[in-house]
């Protein structure tokens, strides 16, 4: 039911980065935090 | 930990350049689905509470020794993972299902199987269905869904039928045995009548907003891509809920623009220009 009308499998992924851009840097900041923390304990 | 940062750089190991950058890549994809879904079901207090975690356990590094730090660290990120998994399996496994929906599509009533002319026929006996019982004040819940658990649609009858304004407001009239709950519609059919919905726990919301009211939110909020409309039994006020949204008081040009939207035959922005950005 919720095909999205007039959008490309591109513009569908363009449109999906530019909603969580921030969010996908946050989780990127955390991630290479979370890296450099374990591995600086092991 | 300076000297860690420092010799991170200082001697580059190519093979552990390489498994970090992946270890980073996946971290980030978990990370990502952790807050995708926080701020899908409006939990950005998720959100904040692992970055703070995570950058006080960074700065806490600092200060005191690995030996200290290790064992707490490894336990708070593993709660950290477990907890978003926790709270967020019911989305994840939802969208999986999806997924393996639109491989397979199996499921026989999907809109790619009805034409956008026959959506538009039904949007147009949804609205005149429920102007005609906002008039006559009857109350009304109409759950429109890409895919509903089957625990709701099990709570009521099977009704499995073309939409039509006179089904559906023989549905609603009242005194009798399924106008008591809601009607779900899934592509082009009235899957189901009479369901129990999750109600909602919400304490901010009008006084005159009653069972109906929270029924419809708690979908909304726990079925982010369904859309509830509600025709209130005291006022004849007609209402929408997405996503955590309400719109109120609606005329005839917005619950056809809504309606549109939830069947899928308006365009992203349009989608957007109705409820904001999601």
């Amino acid at each position: 039911m919720k095909k999205k009308k007039g959008m490309t499998a591109s513009q569908r992924i363009a449109h999906f980065f530019k909603h969580y851009f921030v969010l996908l840097l946050l989780a990127l900041g955390c991630a290479v935090l979370s890296v450099l923390l374990i591995a600086f304990c092991a | 930990m300076q000297e860690f940062l420092k010799g991170i750089f200082s001697d580059v190991d190519i093979n552990l350049l390489v498994t970090r950058i992946i270890f980073v890549a996946a971290l980030t994809c978990v990370y990502f689905l952790f807050f995708y879904y926080a701020k899908k079901r409006n939990l950005q207090l998720y959100t904040y509470i692992v970055i703070s975690v995570v950058v006080v356990l960074f700065v806490l590094s600092f200060l005191t020794t690995s030996a200290e730090l290790r064992f707490y660290v490894y336990i708070i990120l593993a709660l950290l993972m477990v907890l978003g998994l926790m709270l967020f399996i019911s989305d994840i496994s939802r969208h999986i299902f999806r997924l393996s929906l639109k491989r397979k599509s199996f499921r026989e009533n999907l809109a790619d199987h009805y034409g956008s002319e026959d959506l538009r026929k039904s949007v147009s006996e949804i609205i005149k269905s429920c102007l005609r019982l906002s008039k006559t004040d009857t109350g009304a819940l109409i759950v429109l869904a890409d895919h509903m658990s089957d625990e709701i649609l099990e709570s009521g009858i099977k009704v499995n039928s073309e939409i039509t304004a006179e089904l559906i407001e023989t549905l609603f009239f009242p005194k009798t045995p399924l106008h008591d709950g809601a009607v779900i519609i899934t592509a082009n059919k009235v899957l189901s009548a009479g369901c129990y919905l999750p109600l909602t726990q919400a304490q901010n919301l009008p006084r005159e907003f009653g069972t109906r009211h929270r029924a419809a939110i708690g979908v909304a909020a726990a079925f982010p891509d369904c859309t509830a409309i509600v025709v209130s039994e005291e006022t004849g006020i007609i209402s929408a809920m997405h996503d955590g949204k309400i719109k109120r008081y609606l005329d005839s040009r917005q619950l056809q623009d809504i309606l549109e939207c939830a069947m899928g035959l308006a365009d992203e922005s349009a989608e957007e220009r109705l409820w904001g950005e999601k």
